[in-house]
């Protein structure tokens, strides 16, 4: 179940990508929030908060309780712009909205246990990582936790196999795959004698064949 | 190995590979991804040997995705050949990298297993490169 987290919020007289470095530069994130009952709203928020907000139990799915300008407003998290490279984030959305109201969200899903067909020798792969759900914003679980050490080679779990919490319903197609078992002779490339990988044998012969070509295309053109 | 069936033209500029990547920075498909750090061309030939790198280490188990693709030709002139008399034969393929990009992804493995692998797959690769996770953020 989603906590409430409280997280305080600065009005943005500014715009434009020098406004937002002068921000980033101070330690703030540029923000916008919008909602059905409001009107768009520049804001910025502290990073250091706005990281300990998002790395609760909730995650991602974290109830916001935003406070800017005397105003106070419950706000989910949309469209996090992260730098490619330092992971930081650049600038965040926020959706308000009502504890009356159904939103959509995406809810992690974690598997739980070994599967007995992966003990078999099987692999088991996962599709779908997040469950697109409505729900009302203070009924919304964590996660939602599947339980795959029944599941032998050739079983699928799918999304209308979930358990779901009571209040919360699956958007995602219910023939949507979320953890299959499954067998797959690969063809491991073996270390033969002298440290050749077999397949590259193949594969040096293919490029000595190019080489060749390549000499025979240089004398042409010389 | 990846190339592309036909392209519409055989040869092209060299162009410049100025700032970071623009998408695939998020781990999209698999659990771990192995990301650039750097920038550079990356052959057909280096993809192939990093994927038989990795899945020579995970032998049977876990998936490997290959986010990039080649689809850049890029030429060379022969040995010992005068400058001038045009652009040399088209040579190989490369996909061209830039910090961020998540190259490959596995699933189905252990934390310890794919750190091990995307690292023998890193050392087939001339990008510096760093092992990410799916819940890493």
């Amino acid at each position: 179940m989603s906590k409430q987290v409280a997280l305080a919020a600065h009005s943005r007289p500014g715009s434009g990508k020098s406004e937002a470095r002068r921000l980033r530069r101070e330690g703030r994130v540029p923000a916008v929030a919008y909602g059905a009952d409001m009107e768009a709203t520049p804001l910025s928020v502290d990073a250091r908060e706005l990281y300990h907000a998002l790395h609760t139990d909730a995650g991602m799915n974290a109830i916001i309780r935003l406070e800017y300008d005397d105003e106070s407003r419950l706000a989910l998290t949309r469209e996090i712009q992260r730098h490619p490279l330092r992971r930081e984030i650049l600038h965040v959305d926020f959706v308000a909205i009502s504890r009356t109201q159904k939103v959509t969200a995406d809810i992690p899903i974690s598997l739980e246990g070994e599967a007995q067909g992966v003990a078999d020798g099987g692999i088991a792969e996962q599709p779908l990582y997040t469950l697109n759900v409505e729900v009302l914003p203070l009924e919304m679980p964590d996660q939602i936790i599947v339980d795959i050490t029944d599941m032998d080679i050739g079983d699928v779990k799918r999304v209308a196999d979930l358990d779901l919490p009571e209040g919360v319903t699956a958007l995602d197609d219910p023939e949507s795959t979320v953890v299959t078992v499954y067998y797959e002779s690969v063809d491991v490339p073996e270390v033969g004698e002298e440290g050749v990988v077999e397949g590259e044998e193949e594969f040096a012969a293919e490029v000595e064949d190019e080489e060749a070509g390549d000499e025979d295309d240089a004398g042409d053109e010389e | 190995m990846l190339s592309p069936k036909k392209v519409v033209h055989r040869k092209q500029h060299r162009g410049r590979m100025r700032g970071n990547a623009k998408g695939g920075t998020e781990i999209a498909f698999g659990e771990y991804g192995l990301q650039a750090t750097t920038r550079g061309w990356i052959s057909n030939r280096q993809i192939e040997a990093a994927r038989v790198a990795m899945t020579r280490y995970m032998k049977r188990g876990g998936k490997v995705w290959i986010n990039i693709f080649p689809q850049k030709p890029y030429t060379k002139k022969p040995a010992e050949t005068r400058m001038g008399s045009g652009k040399g034969s088209p040579e190989g393929w490369v996909a061209v990298i830039k910090p961020g990009r998540v190259m490959f992804e596995v699933s189905g493995v252990s934390e310890d297993v794919a750190r091990e692998a995307m690292r023998l797959a890193s050392h087939k690769l001339p990008v510096q490169t760093r092992f990410v996770t799916r819940d890493g953020e």
